[in-house]
């Protein structure tokens, strides 16, 4: 029984031994990380290139895993005072990545230390270079003002000089995230925007109102426009009227205008005397004669 | 009753596990202790059924020949053993159905949302000295019921290896505190965790005893075994916590249990042998089935072999075959899958109504605007997916994150130039068009494998803040246009009104005309008869006419009639206007 399984126990001995050769003898790098090797803590081996790897089993050999890819990081959101002394939040992100490994895990340690590190380098960048431009630069109606890009390039500058060389890092890009203002300035900016648009309410609401006048009043000067011609017409037609009548009257009285004066003079009579009117007559006067003679006799 | 000497000690024990449990609803902060507490508790509550069990006269084994005064007793007691063996059942299977509750809510929470609370320091302190006693306590009584007789006492001997687990825990449940007090909580999470699932096999283990022991076999090693019902089901942490080998010491529980010798049958020793080679046969089939890749339909996968990618190309959806892990390993990745985004807010509230003056988003970001006093809140949707894996993968850590970065900047360019009145009245459509371009741009300069196919502005409001002024204007204009429209409705009115006035005026003169002409026309009519009757008669026309006139004139006014005889100067005539009774007469 033992003889027979033999080389089976050793085929199975080998095969552990290969396995655990290759479980701690070797190390697979990833396409997209970057290796390196430190023999009892000192580095001895940078491995950029994806692949398998030998080195020293786990006390004496010991490797550390680095993302070779880019990493993005945010500035924070902070306060920074620009040339000419207004206070904005700019947001900006800096693209890097670790292109020397050995300095960066001495340096640094690894990406998750690196953003703490990187982010106090590079919000103190942005506030330095914030601080040089005015205000216009980052926001301005006046297209030719705006120079966010000589902006970032300083912010890039700055940046690349203080951590590409001591970090072993190299910095891609920045770019601008968010120009943003602080709380504070934040409520007066409401107010101030409240108000404009309250003056252009009130602007319309007058506006509406002029137009209404003016169209009252054109109304206004239409209709006395049409009143006037109308009694203007009315008028020719009773001047008409009159002509035609005094016409007709002449044409009646010339007939006889002694007859006329007469009939014309007891018609005057009529309206002139009323009550008001006292008439002093004589007894001899018709018919008052008739009071004293009594009826004519007829001879 | 031989067991109540040694039962003593159970007391104080009990005495400390139940208002330890009362007293662990209140802190919080020590996932450990609270498991701890939990075990001690059940515990406690095997060693009361155990105690009152002795004091009401557990039922005892019977002799194992069956005869003589003792086999006589039992007899005569059968009622009362089939009770305590109905009591006894029900009490395990509720203490069970207890740790099974407890044990399993306890592992099914969520360690983030338990972990966050914190112990203070002097709670600690007190959790500290409790459990350190508790723990001594608990050894102390392991050791003396270890020392007492295991055949006689059986389950009083058995409650010592659960007395051992309480030790333990008790030890590892003041580290992970300690731990914890430093910050460091994923001991004390762990610890809990082996806590609770002691309780929870502990559980299993009481109701399965309970099925068994009214279906097991009544032989034992050939001899009759009495129908004794067993207080304290704990095996399984004699396994934890007496045995060397887990496995011999399962063999052998089940051995006594069972009533048949496991480890000495021909399947015990074919699962022996046939352990080893059913490892490597598992193993061997891990191995193949990693040799196969299945990618689904709306993924694409990159072979890396010994981490470097294989060949320029991708694997599509389908079947693939690749070198044995690990060798090869695959990267799959759910390309063809739209994904969304969005900048400007963090969370929508969901709210299906949206209006300015209610924020709808959470985290609503402002953007200063052109004129440099003006800010904006802007809502950007962004559709896209992963157009190039190996680019996606390879190049950027984030490459969604590096996305929304160039959509920033890109609104960036829009806001920083553009006052508010702009931005709220430009074109949506055109902007989102000319963001998705430049976006698309941004992606393929940063080579982040990703291909946008969509941006939309889902939101350009003024801040909520100020919203309500936006609409005031909006409102505004609503209101001059209803001025205006009234003042001109008003002239619609008046005109034909002006109209319908002046053809009254036109037609009254018209009328007032006629009359005048008419009556000219009959008056001369009549002054023409009246020369037609002067003409036929003049003297009587004259006195007629003369008489007629003189009574309508002479009627109205005062007449003073004089006689012709009196001379001029013999009277005078008060012709002062009427006042009260004018004296008229003469002198």
């Amino acid at each position: 029984m033992t003889k027979r399984n033999t080389p089976l126990r050793l085929a199975a001995a080998g095969l552990a031994l290969a396995a655990l050769v290759l479980g701690l003898a070797t190390f697979v790098v990833k396409e997209g990380e970057q290796v390196v090797v430190t023999t009892f803590g000192n580095p001895v081996r940078e491995v950029t290139e994806a692949g398998l790897y030998f080195k020293w089993p786990s006390p004496v050999q010991t490797i550390h895993r680095f993302d070779a890819r880019q990493q993005i990081l945010f500035s924070r959101f902070s306060e920074s005072l620009t040339a000419d002394k207004k206070n904005v939040v700019v947001v900006a992100a800096m693209t890097w990545k670790v292109t020397s490994p050995i300095r960066f895990l001495q340096s640094v340690g690894s990406i998750e230390l690196a953003k703490e590190k990187f982010e106090v380098i590079f919000t103190n960048a942005k506030s330095a270079v914030l601080g040089r431009y005015e205000l216009s630069a980052l926001v301005s109606t006046d297209t030719t003002l705006i120079d966010h890009d000589s902006i970032e390039k300083e912010m890039f500058e700055m940046v690349r000089n203080q951590a590409e060389e001591p970090f072993g890092i190299h910095v891609i890009r920045i770019g601008l995230q968010r120009v943003a203002l602080p709380q504070a300035n934040t409520q007066f900016v409401f107010q101030r925007m409240k108000a404009e648009r309250q003056q252009y309410a009130a602007k319309y609401r007058a506006e509406g109102q002029k137009e209404a006048e003016k169209i009252r009043a054109t109304t206004d000067l239409e209709r006395s426009r049409i009143i006037a011609e109308a009694t203007r017409r009315a008028e020719e037609i009773r001047g008409g009227a009159e002509a035609e009548a005094a016409r007709i009257y002449s044409a009646a009285h010339r007939t006889d205008p002694e007859f006329y004066e007469y009939v014309r003079s007891l018609e005057a009579l009529k309206s002139i005397l009323n009550n008001k009117s006292t008439i002093v007559l004589q007894t001899d006067a018709k018919p008052f004669e008739y009071l004293e003679q009594g009826p004519p006799v007829k001879d | 009753m031989k067991e109540k000497s040694v039962i003593l000690p159970l007391f104080p024990a009990f005495a400390c596990a139940l208002p330890g449990f009362w007293v662990s609803g209140f802190i919080t902060g020590s996932l450990s202790f609270n498991a701890w507490v939990l075990l001690a508790f059940t515990w406690g509550l095997y060693a009361l059924l155990l105690l009152i069990g002795n004091l009401a006269g557990s039922p005892v084994a019977a002799p194992p020949d069956g005869a003589g005064d003792k086999a006589a007793d039992y007899r005569s007691r059968r009622g009362l053993v089939l009770a305590g063996g109905i009591f006894s059942r029900l009490s395990i299977l509720s203490i069970a159905g207890f740790q099974l509750y407890r044990g399993w809510s306890g592992l099914k929470s969520v360690p983030a949302e338990v972990a966050a609370a914190q112990v203070t320091g002097a709670a600690a302190a007190a959790i500290t000295v409790f459990l350190g006693i508790s723990a001594f306590g608990a050894f102390v009584f392991a050791k003396y019921a270890l020392s007492r007789d295991k055949v006689a006492y059986p389950d009083f001997y058995r409650l010592s290896y659960p007395a051992l687990a309480l030790t333990w825990g008790a030890i590892g449940s003041i580290a992970a505190l300690l731990v914890s007090l430093k910050g460091y909580t994923a001991l004390d999470f762990w610890i809990s965790r082996i806590l609770l699932g002691l309780l929870f096999i502990w559980g299993i283990e009481g109701a399965l005893y309970v099925v068994w022991s009214v279906v097991r076999p009544r032989e034992r090693f050939g001899e009759e075994r009495t129908r004794r019902v067993s207080l304290v089901p704990c095996r399984s942490f004699a396994l934890f916590f007496r045995r060397a080998n887990p496995f011999k010491g399962f063999s052998e529980a089940l051995d006594e249990e069972l009533g048949i010798r496991l480890s000495g049958t021909w399947s015990y020793r074919l699962v022996r042998r046939a352990v080893a080679p059913l490892l490597l046969f598992g193993m061997l089939v891990l191995l193949l089935a990693s040799m196969v890749v299945i990618v689904k339909p709306y993924e694409e996968a990159v072979v890396e072999r010994w981490g470097s990618p294989v060949g320029d190309g991708v694997l599509g959806p389908g079947l693939h075959f690749k070198a044995p892990w690990p060798i090869d390993r695959i990267r799959l990745v759910d390309t063809s899958r739209y994904r969304l985004a969005h900048i400007g807010y963090n969370r929508d509230l969901g709210d299906p109504v949206l209006m300015w003056d209610f924020k709808h988003y959470e985290g609503e970001e402002e953007f200063l605007l052109g004129g440099g006093n003006e800010l904006v809140t802007v809502g950007v949707m962004i559709i896209y997916r992963v157009s190039d894996l190996r680019h996606y993968l390879y190049n950027h850590a984030r490459p969604d994150v590096a996305l929304l970065q160039g959509a920033y900047e890109l609104l960036l360019e829009e806001t920083s130039r553009n006052t508010i009145v702009d931005f709220l009245t430009s074109s949506r459509g055109r902007l989102a068009e000319r963001m998705r371009a430049g976006l698309q741009q941004k992606a393929d300069a940063l080579i982040l494998g990703l291909e946008v196919s969509f941006v939309g502005f889902k939101d350009i409001h003024p801040p909520v803040e100020v919203a309500g002024a936006f609409q005031n204007v909006v409102s505004a204009k609503e209101e001059k246009d209803a001025i205006i429209r009234r003042a001109k409705v008003e002239a619609e009115k008046m005109i034909p009104a002006a109209h319908a006035r002046a053809a009254r005026l036109e037609a009254e003169a018209a009328g007032d005309a006629a009359i005048r002409v008419e009556s000219a026309k009959g008056e001369s009519v009549r002054f023409l008869s009246r020369i037609e009757s002067f003409r036929a008669g003049p003297r009587i026309y004259r006195t007629r006419v003369y008489l007629d006139n003189l009574e309508v004139l002479l009627k109205t006014p005062d007449k003073i009639l004089l006689d012709s005889d009196i001379a001029d100067g013999d009277y005078y005539i008060d012709l002062r206007p009427f006042s009260g009774d004018r004296k008229r007469g003469f002198d």
